[in-house]
């Protein structure tokens, strides 16, 4: 029961942050979608660091050190230290550069005026729209089964189905009530702000949780040496090519449509300066004390001396069976939030994209934008944001547990899309039939490997390793084949679009 | 009246730092050696120097490779042909 008392007063404190933050909304549509492009270098780097992290950070990173080892440090977040701060300056500042001249609020939008096509847009719309959908409802799904966890027989007399446990489905119905509230009420920039809270509070209880879980083996050398020998070393647990393929999946980052709002909110370029130095060092904070639970968790033992897991023990429950058994109720509490609250940060902001995108790409887009006033276009985002999530929320009740590994290859998807933004700001010879075909050619083989991984296994990316690499590798090389193979092979862009975007004939920027 | 600032010359050496980085990423050294140094397992202390080692890098592009017309280039156009 103080679990559910702690989890509910960290949501009416969220609450309260995206009121306060509400009161700052200056009621124009730029400000709803890109915060008037004058957010600073503290809540830029919240903000994209709470939307960069899921709850994989903390249930699904110690869950996979408990099974496969430090691994998986190096798989993710190692590579994320160095890719995704890449991509911030490689990629992430041109595009907000290009938005603040030319007025880009959407990926879309960038993408149609770079390429002056129509039919881009078309084409990438519903591929970006269908990544989306799987990862906003593994965080509703998420949130539910968290709660339902820690909450078992708290509520006996009103939840007799669940034994006691507050059902997922009003969870996921609560969580998703919280963001959209927020976020209705200040769009962007309440994401952002809520982003940055959520941020501190994942990031804290992740290291309060470490420090007493510490304390209580007997400190990290002591634990650590409990530890299996198999979960020390990467030897037996990753495939050394595939440990190197990894380094495709944080260029995901690159093509998140939510990621690309955040960063046209930034006041200026060297607003990025601090995103780009402190991101892998808040990856680190968040991710190794999740690493060295899951580790600790293999030799790790019951008051009784008995072994506290075993090997039939589900790597996802392994961060909540350490808390409960070496912390108090009151932390374990404050870790479900913290749960929470890497869930919700990319929520939120997933949510106001999508609002964005189906107002600026699809209605304002058709109807054409004179036909609306500015105040009209934000109760069209709100109206938005309103169905999508109520539209989540009823999937989510419905949804088969085959939408976990599907939301995993959804990664895959994204970063295998890296070459269609990397080639719009770098390749003055990229076309709009290149991209077309890009985008096919991912889709095409992304469904390929996909539908091989449900036939041979249990419809993960590891389960169809090519010659012990990561299906994304090829998924990438054949959008990148394409793109560069149809674009040699049509008109070039025109003179006037290249000068655009590539003024002086370089790209911007060096 | 004040000359305009010149652009400080960039160096585009740093970027083989990262491109290094790219590289030292695989750490073969340590791959299936059950040693702890500090609490830690070796192969997660080396992430650790790692991910800090890129913070650091990041901040020597910065400081040696900054693209400041960046910021000239979206001032200039103040959301010109804004959709």
């Amino acid at each position: 029961m103080t679990e559910l008392w702690v989890i509910l007063i960290y949501l009416s404190l969220l609450v309260g942050v995206g009121i306060i933050s509400a009161q700052f909304f200056r009621g124009t549509s730029r400000d709803f979608f890109v915060v008037s492009r004058s957010i600073g270098p503290v809540l830029l780097l919240m903000s994209v660091f709470g939307t960069t992290m899921t709850a994989f950070a903390m249930v699904g990173s110690s869950g996979q050190a408990f099974r496969d080892g430090i691994a998986v440090y190096g798989k993710v977040a190692g590579w994320s230290a160095l890719i995704h701060s890449a991509v911030f300056f490689f990629i992430g500042m041109k595009l907000w550069a290009f938005g603040k001249r030319y007025g880009h609020i959407t990926q879309i939008q960038f993408f149609r005026a770079r390429f002056e096509s129509e039919s881009v847009g078309y084409v990438l719309f519903p591929v970006l729209v269908g990544l989306v959908i799987p990862y906003l409802l593994i965080g509703l799904l998420g949130a539910g089964a968290t709660v339902q966890g820690v909450t078992a027989g708290a509520l006996p007399d009103l939840f007799p189905d669940t034994g006691g446990a507050v059902p997922a489905w009003l969870t996921s119905g609560v969580v998703a009530m919280v963001v959209m509230s927020y976020v209705f009420a200040g769009g962007m920039r309440s994401a952002a702000w809520a982003n940055a809270f959520q941020t501190m509070i994942f990031m804290v209880m992740g290291f309060i949780a470490f420090w007493m879980i510490s304390t209580s083996l007997g400190g990290a050398e002591q634990a650590t040496a409990m530890a299996e020998d198999n979960v020390v070393m990467r030897e037996g647990n990753v495939g050394q090519l595939e440990y190197f393929t990894y380094f495709f999946i944080p260029l995901s980052v690159g093509m998140f449509p939510h990621l690309f709002q955040h960063w046209l909110t930034a006041k200026s370029a060297k607003t990025f300066r601090l995103t780009l130095v402190a991101h892998p060092v808040f990856i680190m904070i968040t991710w190794i004390p999740c690493i060295l639970i899951g580790i600790w968790a293999t030799g790790a033992m019951t008051p009784d001396g008995l072994p506290l897991t075993s090997a039939e023990t589900r790597p996802n429950t392994v961060l909540g069976i350490m808390v409960e058994n070496f912390t108090t109720p009151v932390l374990a509490g404050l870790v479900t939030a913290g749960v929470l609250a890497a869930i919700m940060s990319s929520l939120d902001s997933q949510f106001v994209a999508m609002g964005t995108m189906f107002t600026q790409d699809v209605v304002v887009r058709a109807v054409g934008e004179d036909r609306f006033s500015d105040r009209q276009i934000i109760w069209l985002a709100r109206g938005f944001i309103i169905g999508i999530v109520v539209l989540t929320w009823l999937i989510s009740l419905v949804a088969p547990r085959a939408i976990f590994p599907l939301a995993i290859w959804c990664f895959s998807g994204f970063a295998a899309l890296f070459p269609l933004v990397f080639a719009a700001v770098y390749w003055k010879r990229a076309t709009a039939a290149g991209v077309v075909a890009g985008v096919i050619a991912m889709a095409a083989t992304w469904i390929g490997f996909f539908t091989a991984s449900n036939i041979v296994g249990t419809g993960t990316p590891g389960d169809v390793l090519l010659w012990g690499i990561n299906p994304v590798f090829y998924i990438f090389g054949a959008c990148a084949v394409a793109l560069v193979v149809v674009s040699l092979s049509t008109r070039p862009p025109s003179a006037e679009t290249v000068e655009k975007y590539f003024p002086g004939g370089r790209a911007i920027g060096g | 009246m004040n000359a305009p600032a010149r652009p400080k010359r960039r160096h585009y050496w740093v970027y083989g730092l990262l491109v290094i980085l790219f590289v030292l990423h695989h750490d073969f050294m340590f791959w299936d050696l059950a040693v702890n140094v500090a609490g830690l397992p070796i192969g997660l202390a080396y992430d650790m120097v790692y991910t800090v080692i890129c913070a650091c890098t990041w901040g020597l592009v910065i400081l040696l490779c900054w693209p400041s017309e960046l910021e000239t280039f979206a001032d200039a156009g103040d959301e010109e042909g804004a959709p």
